[in-house]
């Protein structure tokens, strides 16, 4: 016998209690896709605020490197870190978010290091003033995301006289086998000290020479009224000028892509 | 055991017939939100996609046109001079060069708003670079840097997100 012939002959059927039963099975199942559309919004706003959150971090990161290309005084921004430093900030354009920026020094080899290895394996060219480790945090109620990077020293001209300044000056006279110690600056235009540049040094023979050693970074060498000659047998043969004589210790830098060049005068004495 | 009667049916039909009015509004509700975010979220990354593009090619310029050097106002368009990228005449002719104009051959490229196209125009034509974007507004945030806004429109709010550019013209590093 049919459900349906038993309903219509009041036999059997479903009850009042079993359709209520029924309903509230449809009503869980019901709330079971209320719940997940509402999972299914919620995480949609979350990944929309995480997109925010990037989108912000990476503005704040782009305000801070215009802000330390930003001149100030006879230099930039970016030598004094202060107010930036472990500062927190908002931005009207995203209400709810709050950004935290942190910087510290960086220290970066040179680009050039495996190119210069062979001269500065035990003491490597180091940068320690030219670079800030930025960290911009962006958090919001829930969540937060974090940009790390590296904001550079930016360009500053060269000075337009006395760029590069060797110390000392003023043709020291010099004894066979003496020595004298140099130094190298180099100056932008605002006359400050351009920080991490590399020198290179070398003796511009004139009517006599010597030999120059210079520290891995070059700001400091030594020229001694010595000519160190390396013989075929692999021994070094040291000699010294045979007249008195002048020449000319100068230090090279490259800076923006322009070289300046700068030098001191030696005086040789014979034996 | 016997079937509904007539005010039994009538119940379970009325409380049926609710809670599919219920649920229906609340799955309703559910879509439009669904549809409003998914607007939100293509708008959203249309406009970064375009600060992205501007930015870069910002970067990129020789020479800013639009908005003119100086000028404090806010332009409705970013038009620039960069390096032609097909042009081969900036190689060097020479080891070393006589005179080497790296510069020499440019292409003018200008980016606004058209309806919610954001647009490039150069000389290989006009392309779309994003769509959803209601507005554009360009300013000089330094004396060698852009803020570059791009705005989008959430059924009635206008959001308008900004990003900063340094510029490289070669003015400011070989004077």
């Amino acid at each position: 016998m049919s459900w349906y012939t038993l309903a219509v002959r009041g036999r059997a059927a479903v009850t009042l209690t079993e359709s209520l039963i029924a309903i509230f099975l449809l009503v869980g199942a019901m709330t079971v896709t209320v719940i997940l559309f509402h999972g299914a919004t919620r995480h949609t706003t979350r990944t929309d605020q995480a997109v925010a959150g990037v989108t912000l971090a990476e503005k704040t990161l782009a305000w801070v490197r215009n802000w330390a290309a930003t001149p100030a005084g006879s230099g930039m921004n970016f030598d004094d870190w202060s107010s930036v430093a472990g500062s927190t900030r908002t931005d009207p354009d995203y209400p709810g978010f709050q950004i935290r920026i942190d910087a510290e020094r960086a220290v970066l080899a040179s680009p050039s290091t495996a190119f210069e290895d062979p001269l500065v394996v035990s003491n490597p060219r180091l940068m320690s003033a030219s670079f800030y480790r930025v960290r911009v945090r962006v958090s919001w109620p829930g969540d937060q995301v974090e940009l790390l990077s590296l904001v550079g020293d930016p360009y500053r001209r060269w000075a337009a006289s006395g760029a590069i300044q060797v110390a000392p000056g003023g043709s020291p006279l010099l004894g066979p086998g003496a020595t004298q110690a140099f130094t190298a600056s180099g100056r932008d235009a605002g006359g400050r000290i351009i920080t991490d540049l590399f020198f290179d040094w070398y003796v511009q023979p004139e009517t006599s020479n010597g030999t120059v050693t210079a520290t891995s970074v070059g700001d400091s060498a030594t020229f001694t009224n010595a000519i160190y000659l390396r013989l075929p047998s692999g021994a070094t043969q040291t000699r010294y000028a045979s007249q008195d004589g002048t020449c000319t210790v100068k230090a090279r830098a490259v800076y923006g892509g322009v070289e300046q060049t700068s030098g001191t005068q030696v005086t040789l004495d014979v034996p | 055991m016997k079937a509904f009667s007539l005010a039994e049916t009538l119940v379970v039909m009325l409380l049926l017939g609710s809670l599919l009015a219920v649920f229906g509004a609340v799955v309703g509700g559910y879509s439009r939100v669904s549809r409003f975010l998914g607007q939100k979220d293509n708008a959203l990354q249309a406009t970064l996609l375009g600060l992205q593009t501007m930015r870069a090619e910002a970067a990129e310029a020789v020479e800013i046109l639009d908005p003119p050097a100086g000028s404090t106002t806010e332009s409705a368009e970013l038009r620039l001079r960069k390096v032609d990228p097909l042009a081969v005449d900036r190689l060097p002719e020479t080891v070393p060069p006589a005179v080497w104009l790296p510069h020499r051959t440019l292409v003018t490229v200008r980016y606004h708003v058209v309806g919610s196209d954001l647009l490039r125009e150069s000389v290989g034509g006009t392309g779309l670079v994003a769509r959803g974007c209601s507005g554009i507004g360009v300013r000089y945030a330094g004396p060698a840097s852009l803020e570059i806004f791009l705005s989008t429109t959430e059924e009635t709010r206008v959001r308008r997100l900004s990003s900063q550019v340094i510029l490289h013209l070669p003015t400011r590093v070989v004077p």
